[in-house]
């Protein structure tokens, strides 16, 4: 599905991001990305949706390589991955529903098909009653929740989340976690960024640990972040 | 298709205020270049009322007989350039002179006989209307027997040719000022637009929409300000024009096609403009997150602590 074999990432020369990273990320799975800000975590999922290529290396993503990919292929890549932010990344000018329905509006979704496919994506992360508010409406929870209707509703094979709950209160959080769950279990994976480790343990998902850009067993990571303790 | 045409109806009624400033850019732009253009066309129509007035005079010596006037007549309008020839008799040529003096000048009564010679008065197409030229064709005439002289005020040409060529350049150069100004503010002006909406851009790349999808939009939008912008230069640029020939006479305002350049000009202004900013902001966009992400600098070799 997703295959990183040996994959440097230079900043500038001398500024390494990812040093390395073999990883591979299977169909269905639920995956954890830890480690601190600046450990390469952004730029290792940036390069799933090939909006950063390695340096050295190669990614494979859904059959397309970073090596060989044409620039007009990558928007094909692109709806095939859904993507969420830290800050949500919404339209402040529209309302939810139209928040939604853009990523098909833009991709040449067929006009009977838009109202459809939105309103079940609204229903599938609980915001239909909230379709006619505009973002600066809405708590960041529930802003969340949009931008992740907004992110399923081309049916990715995979759902990419940096940092999801980083803006989010603690019920937010809890409601954005339940529903990446559901949507894993519906068959689609996830690719979840965080350094909240409270977050990991009620989970069965695999965790992917890095450090200075390169991979790392995670317990290394909760024993220095915790001084042993997990 | 039905997205792109919304977007742009939209974009244009969401930012009125954007909109109105573009659509006033673009006016002004289009203005100053319509004026400019106007202008050229003024002066071009001046030169060509002077250049109309460019006529040759072949003087004949006296006492020529009638067949040899029609031999020289023919001869003269076989030359390359010349468009017509028309003879003027000894007794026309005094009678166009008393019209021009008005009859009883004191002047006319001191001639006993007749002083004027019998000419031929040539007309050079258009194109023959340089010194060269008409001093080429004038050394040919000189050569025919029973010419006396030949005027076409020679001096004077070269004066004009020489203003015509120092207000060529000068157009010329004024013209690439003005275009390249325009196109200039105009692109800053709508890039403003555009940056205005660059998260709007940046999500549209991020969900997978194909460049022109991202695009269309912004340049449609940028053809209908350049569209309306040039529009109503072009009104207030014929309502000042109309408003001028009503105190000088002779000033003519752009003529059809003229003006429809200018509309096209303004369309291909907005679509310069919009193509450009999109696709600089593009670039941009992408750019910018390809450059380092904030934290800490790290610098090989490093060691895992």
């Amino acid at each position: 599905m997703i295959n990183f074999k040996n994959v440097y990432k230079y900043y500038k020369k001398d500024w390494v991001a990812l040093n390395n990273v073999n990883l591979s990320i299977e169909k269905g799975q639920f995956n954890y990305l830890i480690g601190r800000s600046g450990a390469g975590k952004s730029t290792l999922m940036k390069m799933i949706y090939m909006e950063l290529f390695p340096t050295e290396g190669e990614i494979e993503v859904a059959g397309y390589n970073t090596k060989s990919i044409k620039q007009n292929e990558i928007p094909m890549l692109r709806r095939k991955i859904g993507v969420i932010f830290q800050d949500f990344k919404l339209l402040k000018d529209r309302n939810v529903y139209d928040n939604v329905a853009f990523a098909l509006q833009v991709t040449g979704e067929k006009y009977s098909n838009i109202r459809k496919k939105t309103l079940e994506a609204l229903a599938a992360v609980k915001m239909s009653h909230k379709r006619n508010s505009f973002p600066y409406q809405l708590s960041g929870g529930e802003q969340q929740k949009v931008a992740i209707a907004r992110a399923i509703i081309k049916e990715p094979f995979i759902l990419i989340a940096d940092e999801p709950t980083g803006n989010v209160d603690p019920e937010g959080t809890r409601d954005i976690l339940e529903l990446l769950f559901e949507i894993n279990t519906r068959g689609t994976a996830i690719l979840m960024a965080t350094h909240d480790y409270s977050l990991i343990k009620k989970s069965v998902g695999k965790v992917i640990g890095l450090r200075d850009g390169k991979l790392v067993n995670p317990d290394d990571i909760f024993k220095m972040e915790f001084g042993g303790q997990q | 298709m039905i997205y792109i045409i919304q977007e742009a109806v939209k974009g244009f009624f969401k930012n009125k205020s954007m909109s109105f400033i573009t659509i006033g850019i673009i006016t002004i732009s289009i203005f100053i270049f319509g004026l400019f253009i106007a202008g050229t066309a003024n002066m071009l129509n001046v030169i060509k009322l002077a250049e109309d007035r460019i006529e040759m005079i072949v003087y004949l010596k006296d006492n020529l007989k009638a067949e040899e006037i029609k031999l020289l007549d023919e001869q003269i309008a076989t030359i390359l350039g010349v468009q017509q020839t028309e003879f003027v008799s000894k007794e026309q040529a005094l009678e166009n002179f008393k019209k021009e003096m008005s009859e009883n000048s004191p002047l006319l009564s001191a001639f006993e006989s007749n002083p004027l010679p019998a000419s031929i008065k040539v007309t050079v197409s258009m194109a023959y209307k340089t010194p060269e030229y008409l001093r080429e064709i004038s050394e040919k005439i000189k050569l025919f027997s029973g010419v006396e002289d030949i005027d076409y005020g020679s001096e004077w040409i070269d004066d004009l040719d020489r203003i015509i060529k120092i207000l060529f350049f000068i157009d010329i150069i004024l013209g690439i000022i003005i275009t390249l100004s325009s196109v200039f503010v105009v692109f800053n002006t709508i890039r403003l637009t555009v940056y205005a909406r660059r998260e709007q851009i940046d999500i549209m790349d991020l969900v997978g929409a194909t460049e022109t999808y991202i695009e269309l939009p912004y340049i449609i939008e940028g053809i209908v300000h350049g569209l309306f912008g040039s529009l109503i230069s072009t009104a207030l640029l014929y309502s000042l024009f109309s408003f001028i020939s009503t105190k000088i006479p002779n000033v003519i305002f752009l003529n059809s096609s003229l003006t429809v350049f200018m509309v096209f000009f303004g369309m291909i202004l907005g679509f310069t403009g919009s193509f450009m900013s999109v696709k600089q902001c593009m670039n941009e966009i992408r750019e910018v997150k390809r450059l380092e992400p904030v934290g800490k600098r790290k610098t090989l070799p490093r060691s895992v602590k």
